[in-house]
C-alpha cells in the first residue's frame, strides 16, 4: 500500500481510519504532499504495523473497532510515533483525554482535507525539531 | 428354472405392446424437461454474467468518479468536469457515491462537492412531491447535504409533510443550512418528534448557532412548552455555552425549588445540567435545593452541578450525599463533584472505612498517576 514515491518525511504516515472515504481523501491528500501512505481500517491491524514498522505520525480515528484511538495510544505510552487522533465533534472530555495521554493533534469529523493534511504533516517536523534532528522538510 | 431377471425383457416388449402410446407420452415428457432444464439452466449461467459484468461496470464507474473526485477536491480538475460526465440513469448511484464524502469534509472541499451535485437538485426537488414517503425523505436528504441556503425554501416546506420521517430528516438539515431566524419553525415542529433522540435534536439546533440563543431561552422559559421541547432547548444553549442562559436557569430552578414534588423533573435536570456548564458561583444555592429532590437523577444533577459552581461550603452536603443517599448514582455524583473541589479529606476516610459506600470512595479518588498499558 506504501507509496514509493519519494518522501519529504522519513517515515511513512499510517492512516488507521475505519471511515472509508474520509481515510481515502486523507491518503491521497497526503500522497499529493509526498508522504509515503499506509492504510488500515481497523485497530488491531493499526497496532501490529506500528510493532513491525517505524512511523512518522500515526493518525488514529477514536473510534476504530477492535481498538480505539485512545487505546492506541495508550498502548504506547512512549508517544513514538506521534499520534494525532480523528473524532466527532462535541466530544470535549475526548479531546481532553487524548491530550492528557499525549496526542500530538486532534480533529474532528467533518474535516477540511487541506488543513488536516497540514497539521498531520506538521507533527514529524515537530518532533523531529524537539529531538534535534535534521531532515530537509522542503 | 430362469432366473427373475432373464424375463424382464419380455415383460418389457409386453408391456410396449399392451401401451404404446403412453410410453411415447413418457418419453416426450421426459425430453421436455431435460430441454426446459437446459434453458433454465442456461438462462441462470447468462444472468449471473449479466450481473457479474453489471457488477464489474459498476466498479469501474465508481473507480473512474473517486479518482476524478480526489482531482476535483484537490482543486486539479473544475467540479463541472466531472457533474457533466454522469449520465441521467447514473444519477442515484453518483449521489449515493458522493454522500460519503460530502459528510467527510467542510470547507472547500465541501463547496466543491456542492457545485459538483448542483446539477442534478432539481430533479430532487421535483422528487419533494413523490407519493411515496421514502422517496420524499431521501429527497429531502440529499438536498439538506448537497444543496446550500438557498435551497432551505424546500426544506422549511418539508417540514410541514404529512410524513414524520421526512419532517425529520428535514428538520435535521434545515438548523444546518437556514438560520436563527428559523428557530421558531423548528421549535414548532418538535411536537412530531418526540420519538428522536433528544441529544440528536439538541445538536441539530445547536447548528443554527448563538444567534437562535434568545428564542432558545424564551421557549425554556415557556411553561406551556411541552417537556421534551423545554429540555431540548436547554440541552441546546448548554451545547452553545450561552452564559447569558445562567441567570434565567437559576430563576426557573428557583421557582421550581418552591414545590420539589412538583417541579417538571426532565426540565429540572437539564437546567441543572446547563447552570453547570454556564453558571457561576453566585448560582450554587439553587442546586443546592434540588440536592433534596425525590427525583434520583436530578439530585445527581444538582450534586454534579455543585462540582462547578460550588465552594468548600459545600462539602458538608456533598458528604452527606455521598455516604448517605440512598441512591448510588447520586452518592458517585456528589463523590465525583467533591473530586473537583479538591475536598477529599472525607473521601479518603471514607475509602479507609468498612462504610457501604467505601468501594465508591475509592474508585473515584485519583490515583497518584495513571499505569500506562502495554
Amino acid at each position: 500500500m506504501a507509496n514509493q514515491s519519494p518522501s519529504i518525511l522519513p517515515e511513512p504516515v499510517l492512516l488507521a481510519v475505519s471511515h472509508e472515504q474520509a481515510r481515502d481523501l486523507l491518503a491521497d491528500r497526503l500522497r499529493r504532499a509526498d508522504a509515503d501512505v499506509q492504510s488500515v481500517s481497523n485497530g488491531t491491524d493499526a497496532r501490529r504495523e506500528i510493532q513491525e514498522q517505524a512511523f512518522g505520525v500515526v493518525v488514529a480515528e477514536t473510534r476504530l473497532p477492535g481498538r480505539s484511538g485512545l487505546e492506541l495510544l495508550r498502548s504506547f505510552p512512549t508517544l513514538q510515533p506521534p499520534f494525532v487522533l480523528l473524532g466527532r465533534q462535541g466530544n470535549d472530555e475526548e479531546i481532553e483525554r487524548a491530550f492528557e495521554l499525549g496526542a500530538a493533534d486532534y480533529f474532528t469529523l467533518p474535516f477540511s482535507p487541506s488543513i488536516a493534511t497540514a497539521r498531520i504533516m506538521r507533527v514529524p517536523r515537530l518532533v523531529a525539531a524537539a529531538s534535534g534532528s535534521r531532515f530537509v522538510s522542503e | 428354472m430362469l432366473p427373475a431377471w432373464a424375463s424382464l425383457p419380455a415383460q418389457m416388449d409386453r408391456l410396449g405392446a399392451n401401451a404404446p402410446e403412453s410410453l411415447l407420452a413418457l418419453i416426450l415428457a421426459s425430453a421436455g424437461l431435460a430441454v426446459l432444464a437446459l434453458i433454465l439452466a442456461l438462462i441462470a449461467v447468462g444472468k449471473r454474467l449479466w450481473w457479474t459484468s453489471q457488477a464489474r461496470h459498476r466498479a469501474a464507474r465508481v473507480e473512474m468518479w473517486r479518482a476524478h473526485l480526489l482531482e476535483v477536491l484537490a482543486g486539479e480538475r473544475p467540479p463541472h468536469s466531472l457533474a457533466s460526465q454522469i449520465d441521467v440513469a447514473h444519477r442515484d448511484a453518483f449521489l449515493r457515491f458522493l454522500l460519503p464524502y460530502a459528510t467527510a469534509v467542510r470547507g472547500r472541499a465541501s463547496e466543491r462537492i456542492s457545485a459538483l451535485s448542483h446539477p442534478f437538485i432539481s430533479g430532487l426537488r421535483r422528487e419533494l412531491g413523490d407519493r411515496r414517503p421514502s422517496v420524499r425523505a431521501r429527497a429531502v436528504q440529499w438536498i439538506g447535504v448537497f444543496g446550500g441556503p438557498d435551497q432551505a425554501d424546500s426544506l422549511r416546506r418539508a417540514l410541514d409533510d404529512s410524513s414524520d420521517r421526512v419532517a425529520e430528516v428535514a428538520f435535521r438539515h434545515l438548523a444546518r443550512l437556514g438560520g436563527p431566524g428559523d428557530t421558531e419553525r423548528l421549535l414548532s415542529c418538535l411536537g412530531r418528534l418526540t420519538h428522536v433522540d433528544r441529544r440528536q435534536v439538541s445538536s441539530a439546533l445547536a447548528k443554527l448557532g448563538e444567534g437562535a440563543a434568545p428564542r432558545l431561552r424564551a421557549a425554556v422559559a415557556a411553561s406551556n412548552r411541552s417537556q421534551f421541547v423545554r429540555v431540548c432547548c436547554a440541552e441546546t444553549l448548554r451545547w452553545l455555552g450561552d452564559a447569558d442562559a445562567a441567570p434565567l436557569a437559576a430563576r426557573l430552578l428557583r421557582e421550581m425549588s418552591v414545590d420539589l414534588e412538583a417541579a417538571p423533573a426532565e426540565v429540572a435536570a437539564s437546567l441543572l445540567r446547563l447552570l453547570r456548564a454556564v453558571g457561576r458561583k453566585e448560582h450554587r444555592s439553587v442546586a443546592r435545593r434540588f440536592c433534596w429532590s425525590p427525583v434520583p437523577f436530578v439530585r445527581i444533577h444538582a450534586a454534579r452541578a455543585l462540582g462547578q459552581l460550588g465552594t468548600g461550603a459545600d462539602e458538608e452536603l456533598l458528604n452527606a450525599l455521598v455516604s448517605e443517599d440512598s441512591s448510588r448514582w447520586v452518592a458517585l455524583g456528589a463523590a465525583r463533584s467533591l473530586v473537583e473541589l479538591k475536598q477529599v479529606a472525607s473521601l479518603r476516610a471514607l475509602k479507609d472505612s468498612d462504610h457501604r459506600r467505601s468501594r465508591l470512595a475509592s474508585d473515584v479518588l485519583p490515583t497518584s498517576q495513571p499505569t500506562p498499558q502495554t
